[in-house]
């Protein structure tokens, strides 16, 4: 791909993912976010080949875009929130404050990264995609493969003990009222789950 | 290419991978339980986590106090004596919790495998912590404890204050994590690149912009996982409504993790005057706010969580003498501090596990009259107040020496004069407690459980251990600065 096209296809994609996550925060229904968070995700998949990244850009696709974000609509319409159970809107103090911070970090992020040396030096060599050492294998199955059994084993090893202790939480978050009901509130008990969830 | 695994790889994930283990066993030992089940003490339970954590301990010996290994796993860890000391600290609270948690649990109705799993799992990764030496293993090991002590702090689902601190440190966990990852992105970013701490150390890229706001963001999240001011909104919250015999398990293990890796990650990166400019302000702010807010409180747990945040406070002044990359042998305080830490910690909250067992009994003033009826508790928990406020003859005592010492050393008058100031403040409410216990009439409401072995145990273990760290400090000041030494090589 010429360098022209490669910067007008990372411009759509930044420009969609950036708009579509400001919607996604801005949104007061939750499915209309979840929708714009499916864009995003697309959009930095985009990114990420354009970076020669393929394995992960597809990875970002399926994972995210697809299983994840089905597991939040189903989560979100089983929840089924209507106009009078979403939070208030919040007040001109609290929105401004929220907004000064971001503001704040925002020019400090900004800031950085047009002051950088590194980041000189990378785009006069030309667009940052366009690195001389990335190899033809870069990016595929075969070179991800290598790099996480290789290079990152023990954080691969690791990684299956956060998932386990993250379902471990789960399962016992969710078992709530059930075993440790006192016996004299068991009749009640029933009435009291589906107030409380 | 071929995977091959060296003895020393093996040997290095000796201590976390026996605590995994562990966690494992736990959970099939507990399989089919019935309602009734979870009223029991469940000693299996517990004597598997004692066994696996004794394991993981004497795997520390095997280790020794040998020079560093290098980078191992191609340089997600290392094996040092620093790194071991950390996993000490960890192990050893890992094990009093778990032998304090039956009872309790118990006497809540919600005794399963679940918790002494999950601080067998958090302890692993913490132990990981504080060998890991890139940016993705970090990261890793600091999500995996954090998930098994946002879990620990809703533990009692059904208690409304549980879920109320449980969701507060998740939402704004996951939030500072966002941060943490933002931080490393930019540092690999500035620096062509790089993971392994080593790298990051020998690349030019420390003087980019890109490197400092890097550095800053890493801070900020760290920052949030050891409750300094101004990331420690959720603190109270979270050790009032988790379990007390876990509270002091999350009180040192996270902090001790967290701050063995900071340090080792700030004497990699460390040399920026302004960070540790910022950083000097956020100990200052933290060591004030923790000592005066706890002043006012009269629930214990709350008490105790204000004056965790002043010790975050304390432990803050070495890292900003290696933050300003002066002396690096600051570092040597925080080994020391952490044990001695962990010693108090733990006899403190086994005494307020005793006292709470069976009832929700939290204030200071159920404390009326404990020496007389439990004066080996009462006894305990006076060493351990005594201690965290700093008075001379306690393991306390050394390790804010150590800290304020070295601040002095290195021209940080202005760090150790807040330093002092806080800790006078402080004696005024680790006092009050004392004051209640010994030199009050009992209250004739006063029924106390008989404390189990293990919380009697733990209290008296830890007591005499933190009177025999102030009386006999100079083996531990030793091995923590040769450890620190050995960082570097």
């Amino acid at each position: 791909m010429s360098p022209g096209i490669e910067q007008l296809f990372f411009g759509i994609a930044a420009v969609v993912a950036t708009v579509s996550s400001m919607l996604v925060v801005t949104r007061r229904n939750p499915i209309y976010s979840a929708m714009f968070l499916i864009v995003m995700f697309a959009a930095v998949s985009v990114i990420f080949m354009l970076l020669d990244a393929t394995f992960l850009g597809f990875m970002q696709l399926l994972v995210y875009a697809g299983a994840i974000m089905v597991l939040y609509l189903f989560v979100i319409m089983l929840i089924n929130p209507r106009e009078g159970d979403l939070p208030e809107e919040s007040g001109a103090t609290e929105k401004s404050f929220a907004a000064g911070v971001s503001l704040l970090i925002f020019s400090m992020l900004s800031f950085a990264i047009s002051h950088s040396n590194e980041v000189e030096r990378l785009s006069a060599l030309g667009s940052i995609p366009l690195l001389p050492e990335v190899s033809d294998s870069h990016g595929t199955i075969r070179a991800f493969g290598l790099e996480l059994f290789h290079n990152h084993l023990l954080v691969f090893e690791l990684t299956s003990i956060l998932i386990l202790v993250g379902i471990i939480g789960a399962v016992h978050l969710a078992s709530r009222r059930k075993n440790n009901v006192p016996h004299n509130l068991t009749n009640a008990a029933e009435g009291v789950v589906s107030q409380d969830v | 290419m071929e995977l091959t695994i060296s003895r020393a790889e093996i040997l290095a994930i000796l201590p976390a991978g026996i605590l995994f283990i562990t966690g494992l066993v736990q959970l099939f030992a507990d399989l089919g339980r019935s309602a009734e089940n979870k009223r029991s003490e469940k000693t299996h339970l517990a004597m598997i986590g004692v066994t696996g954590f004794l394991l993981a301990f004497a795997a520390l010996f095997v280790q020794g106090t040998g020079a560093s290994t290098g980078p191992l796993y191609a340089g997600a860890m290392t094996d040092d004596l620093f790194g071991r000391m950390g996993a000490g600290v960890v192990i050893m609270t890992g094990l009093f919790s778990t032998l304090m948690s039956g009872s309790y649990l118990a006497s809540r109705g919600s005794n399963s495998a679940e918790f002494t799993a999950l601080i067998s799992f958090g302890a692993g990764a913490m132990a990981l912590l504080c060998q890991a030496t890139n940016l993705v293993s970090i990261f890793i090991a600091i999500e995996t404890l954090s998930l098994a002590v946002y879990v620990m702090a809703g533990y009692f689902q059904n208690q409304r204050s549980a879920s109320e601190g449980a969701f507060k440190y998740f939402v704004l966990g996951a939030f500072s994590s966002g941060f943490l990852l933002l931080g490393m992105a930019f540092i690999y970013g500035a620096t062509g690149g790089s993971l392994s701490l080593a790298d990051i150390a020998a690349s030019d890229g420390q003087q980019d912009s890109l490197f400092s706001v890097g550095t800053l963001l890493v801070l900020i999240g760290f920052a949030f996982k050891v409750g300094a001011v101004p990331f420690h909104t959720w603190v109270p919250d979270v050790y009032q409504g988790a379990p007390t015999v876990a509270v002091g398990w999350m009180a040192v293990a996270v902090k001790a993790s967290s701050l063995f890796c900071l340090c080792r990650f700030l004497l990699f990166t460390g040399g920026s005057h302004h960070l540790a400019q910022l950083l000097a302000a956020i100990s200052v702010v933290t060591m004030l706010l923790g000592n005066l807010a706890a002043l006012n409180q009269q629930s214990l747990k709350r008490m105790m969580a204000y004056s965790g945040i002043a010790h975050t406070g304390y432990l803050l002044i070495p890292l900003v003498i290696a933050l300003s990359g002066e002396g690096a042998s600051a570092g040597a305080s925080i080994p020391f501090y952490m044990f001695a830490y962990a010693a108090t910690t733990l006899a403190a909250f086994g005494v307020l596990a005793a006292i709470s067992v069976g009832s929700d009994r939290d204030q200071i003033h159920d404390l009326d009259g404990l020496s007389r009826s439990r004066p080996l508790l009462a006894l305990g928990f006076s060493v351990a107040l005594i201690s965290l406020a700093g008075i001379p003859l306690t393991a306390g005592f050394i390790g804010k020496l150590l800290i304020l010492s070295n601040a002095v050393q290195h021209g940080y008058l202005l760090l150790a004069l807040v330093g002092i100031i806080a800790s006078l403040i402080s004696v005024y409410f680790y006092l009050r407690p004392v004051v209640s216990m010994w030199f009050r009439e009992p209250k004739s409401s006063f029924e106390l459980v008989p404390a189990s072995w293990g919380i009697t145990f733990t209290v008296a273990v830890c007591g005499i251990a933190t009177i025999a760290l102030g009386l006999f400090p100079g083996w531990l000041i030793d091995l923590s600065k040769r450890s620190v030494e050995a960082i570097l090589g």
